[in-house]
C-alpha cells in the first residue's frame, strides 16, 4: 500500500474529510453554488452511495474528494492531506482512485493486461511488483480469464470492471464511482455491484459510489442524498427510504423499500429495514 | 397491414472472419400502427442491431424488413425511410452539432422542404412538448444546457420531423428522475396524440413495462418473447436468463411462486406487488 502521511494527530488518519466545503462556478456571468457549506466524514472500509438529481453537486463532490477540482473554500483532507497542497496531490491521487460514467472514455491500452498495468507502470514501480499488482487487480474483478484480450470486445460490464482493475493497481485505499453503471445492463450491474461489494469485504477499500439507481445503493453502509448543493439526507438507506424527505425533492425509493414502505403503512408486521431482494426473501422463505 | 414487420430477419457482423458474429437470428415480429413496443435483453442481445433495420441503416443478412409495406433493401423506398422513421440513439446529445436549439431543431425540418414559418412553428410547438420553453431556450447554444436538457433538444429534433415511427434506444440511461419523466411524459403524448408507433429499449425495465403495450425480449440474438406484455411477463420465470433483466418486485414475485406461494406473477407495479405480499402475511401469520 502507499506510504501515508501524517497530519493531524499521531496516528494514521485513515478517513475522508470535508470542511465547511463550499464550490462555485462561473455560468453566464453570475456566481453558482455547487456545493454549499458541506462537511462530511467518510471513515475507510465504509460503502457510501451519494444520490440526487442532476445537478445537485454530486460529481463535484466526487471530483473533490481526489483533488480533481480544488473547494472554493473550505478543506478537503484525505487521510489529513490537504488536497489543495501541491506536495501531497500524487499520494492523494494514488489513495482515491476514481471510475467514471463511461468506461471506453477512459480505456487507451489495446490489451487488457496493459490497460492495468498502464496507470502502476507510471508509479516507478518494478516489473515484479506491477505484474503482481495487475494480477491481483484482475483477480479482484474476476476478469483473469480475460487478461490478454482487446478491450473493445468485452462486454460493457465487463469494460467496467476493467476500468475499476486499472484504479485497483494503484492499491487505493477509496475507490470513488462517478454513475459506473448507467452505460450497463441490469446482468452488468449486478455484477459491478456485486464486485465492488467484494473489494470492500475481503479488500478494506472504501466504496463511494454516485448513481441514480436506487437498487444500487440499497445495500450500502450509509446514503448521502445531495439537494441544491447541500446534504439533504445521510444515513442508513431503510432510513433515507422511509424519510418522508426524501420522496418531497422527487426521489423514489427502490422497488423493495417501495414495498416494505406500504406494507408497513398497512400495518403489516414486517422489518424496517428490508430495502434489498435478498432481505426481503429471507423474510418470506426463511 | 402492419406497419413494420420482420420476417426471419437475420444479421451476421463481420461475415466470413474470424469475429463473424450473429447479432440477430431469424427474428419475426410485427408491430401495428400506434402501438407501443418495448425491446428487453442484455448487453450484446441485438437490440441495438434490431432497431437500426427498422429504418434502413441496416439491412438484413438474411431473411426481410418491411415498413409501411415496403421492403427496406429495395433502394427506391429506402431513401425516405428517414422521413417515415425517426431514430433517436443511444446518447443523442452527443451527436448535437448546431450553433443553437433552434436551429439543431429546425435542421431535419429543412431537409424535409418546410418553410420558415412553418419551421418556427414546428420547432417551438416541439420544444414545448418535450418539457422545454422555447423562448428561453431557442437561441441558447447546446453546449451551455445540461445533459439532461440536451437530451430533451436532441429527442425534439427527431420528434419535430413527425415521424409515423418512433425509435428510441435508451433515451432514459443517464437522467435523473426529473429528466426521465420529461422524456417519458414527451414520447408518450407523442404516441397518443399523433398515433405514432413507438419502439423503445431500455435497461429500466419496471419503467418500460409501465409504458408498453408490447414487449420483445431478446437473448444473443434471439427472440426469448413476443406479444402482450402482460403474457410475456406472466411467462417468463426465474430460471430462464429473463430473470436478470427483470425489476427486484417481478424477481420477487417469481421467487415467491417458486418458493410454493401462490402469487401472480402477471403483474406491472409495487403496488400490485404489495398487495400479493400483504396477502401472503396475512395467510401465512409470518
Amino acid at each position: 500500500m502507499p506510504r501515508l502521511y501524517l497530519k493531524r494527530g499521531s496516528r494514521v488518519n485513515e478517513k475522508i474529510e470535508l470542511f465547511n466545503v463550499t464550490k462555485t462556478y462561473q455560468r453566464a456571468g453570475s456566481l453558482v453554488y455547487a456545493l454549499n457549506n458541506i462537511s462530511l466524514t467518510i471513515p475507510r472500509g465504509q460503502f457510501v452511495g451519494i444520490v440526487g438529481m442532476n445537478g445537485s453537486g454530486k460529481t463535484t463532490l466526487a471530483r473533490l474528494l481526489n483533488g480533481l477540482i480544488l473547494p472554493s473554500s473550505g478543506e478537503v483532507l484525505v487521510n489529513g492531506l490537504d488536497t489543495t497542497d501541491p506536495r501531497y496531490r500524487k499520494d492523494i491521487r494514488r489513495l482515491v482512485g476514481m471510475v467514471f460514467q463511461n468506461p471506453d472514455n477512459q480505456i487507451i491500452n489495446p490489451i487488457v493486461e496493459e490497460e492495468v498495468a498502464f496507470a502502476a507502470q507510471n508509479l516507478h514501480l518494478s516489473a515484479l511488483e506491477v505484474s503482481r499488482r495487475v494480477t491481483w487487480a484482475l483477480q479482484a474483478v474476476g476478469l483473469t480469464d480475460l487478461r490478454h484480450h482487446a478491450p473493445h470486445l468485452l462486454s460493457g460490464g465487463q469494460k467496467q470492471r476493467l476500468a475499476v482493475a486499472a484504479a485497483l493497481a494503484m492499491c487505493p485505499a477509496y475507490l470513488v464511482l462517478d454513475e459506473p453503471t448507467s452505460m450497463l445492463d441490469q446482468s452488468g450491474r449486478r455484477e459491478l455491484i456485486a464486485c465492488l461489494g467484494e473489494l470492500r469485504r475481503d479488500h478494506g477499500i472504501t466504496i463511494i459510489m454516485i448513481t441514480h439507481s436506487m437498487e444500487e445503493v440499497a445495500p450500502a453502509d450509509r446514503l448521502i442524498v445531495l439537494h441544491q448543493g447541500t446534504i439533504h439526507l445521510d444515513g442508513p438507506p431503510w432510513e433515507v427510504f422511509s424519510s418522508p424527505d426524501f420522496e418531497y425533492i422527487g426521489m423514489t425509493p427502490p422497488p423493495i423499500a417501495r414495498l416494505t414502505n406500504i406494507l408497513i403503512g398497512q400495518e403489516h408486521k414486517i422489518n424496517k429495514r428490508i430495502v434489498t431482494f435478498e432481505q426481503m426473501v429471507e423474510f418470506l422463505c426463511p | 397491414m402492419p406497419i413494420i414487420e420482420t420476417k426471419d430477419l437475420t444479421h451476421v457482423y463481420l461475415t466470413g472472419t474470424p469475429y463473424e458474429k450473429k447479432a440477430l437470428d431469424k427474428v419475426s415480429i410485427s408491430i401495428n400502427q400506434g402501438e407501443f413496443v418495448g425491446i428487453i435483453g442484455g448487453n450484446g442481445s441485438g437490440k441495438s442491431t434490431l432497431i437500426q433495420h427498422f429504418n434502413g441503416l441496416l439491412l438484413p443478412t438474411s431473411g426481410s424488413v418491411l415498413v409501411g409495406g415496403e421492403d427496406t433493401s429495395v433502394k427506391r423506398y429506402s431513401k425516405e425511410l428517414w422521413k417515415k422513421v425517426g431514430l433517436v440513439f443511444q446518447f443523442p446529445e452527443q451527436q448535437i452539432f448546431k450553433s443553437t436549439v433552434f436551429e439543431e431543431v429546425a435542421y431535419g425540418l429543412k431537409n424535409m422542404g418546410m418553410n420558415l414559418p412553418e419551421i418556427k412553428n414546428r420547432v417551438e410547438e416541439t420544444l414545448a412538448q418535450v418539457g422545454l420553453n422555447p423562448r428561453e431556450v431557442a437561441h441558447l447554444s447546446p453546449l451551455s444546457l445540461s445533459g439532461g436538457t440536451r437530451r430533451q433538444v436532441a429527442i425534439a429534433s427527431i420528434m419535430a420531423m413527425r415521424p409515423a415511427v418512433l425509435v428510441l434506444d435508451e433515451p432514459t440511461a443517464g437522467l435523473d428522475p426529473s429528466g426521465c419523466n420529461h422524456v417519458i411524459k414527451a414520447i408518450k403524448e407523442m404516441q397518443q396524440e399523433y398515433n405514432t408507433t413507438v419502439v423503445m429499449i431500455s435497461h429500466y425495465v419496471s419503467q418500460l413495462i409501465l409504458l408498453v403495450d408490447k414487449l420483445v425480449i431478446l437473448e444473443q440474438g434471439r427472440l426469448m418473447a413476443w406479444g402482450n406484455k402482460r403474457e410475456v411477463i406472466q411467462h417468463m420465470n426465474s430460471h430462464n436468463l429473463s430473470d436478470l433483466i427483470l425489476p427486484d418486485y417481478l424477481r420477487l414475485m417469481h421467487h415467491l411462486a417458486d418458493y410454493g406461494y401462490q402469487v401472480n406473477t402477471g403483474i406491472f407495479s409495487v403496488e400490485e406487488a404489495a398487495r400479493e405480499i400483504g396477502r401472503i402475511l396475512k395467510e401465512s401469520h409470518l
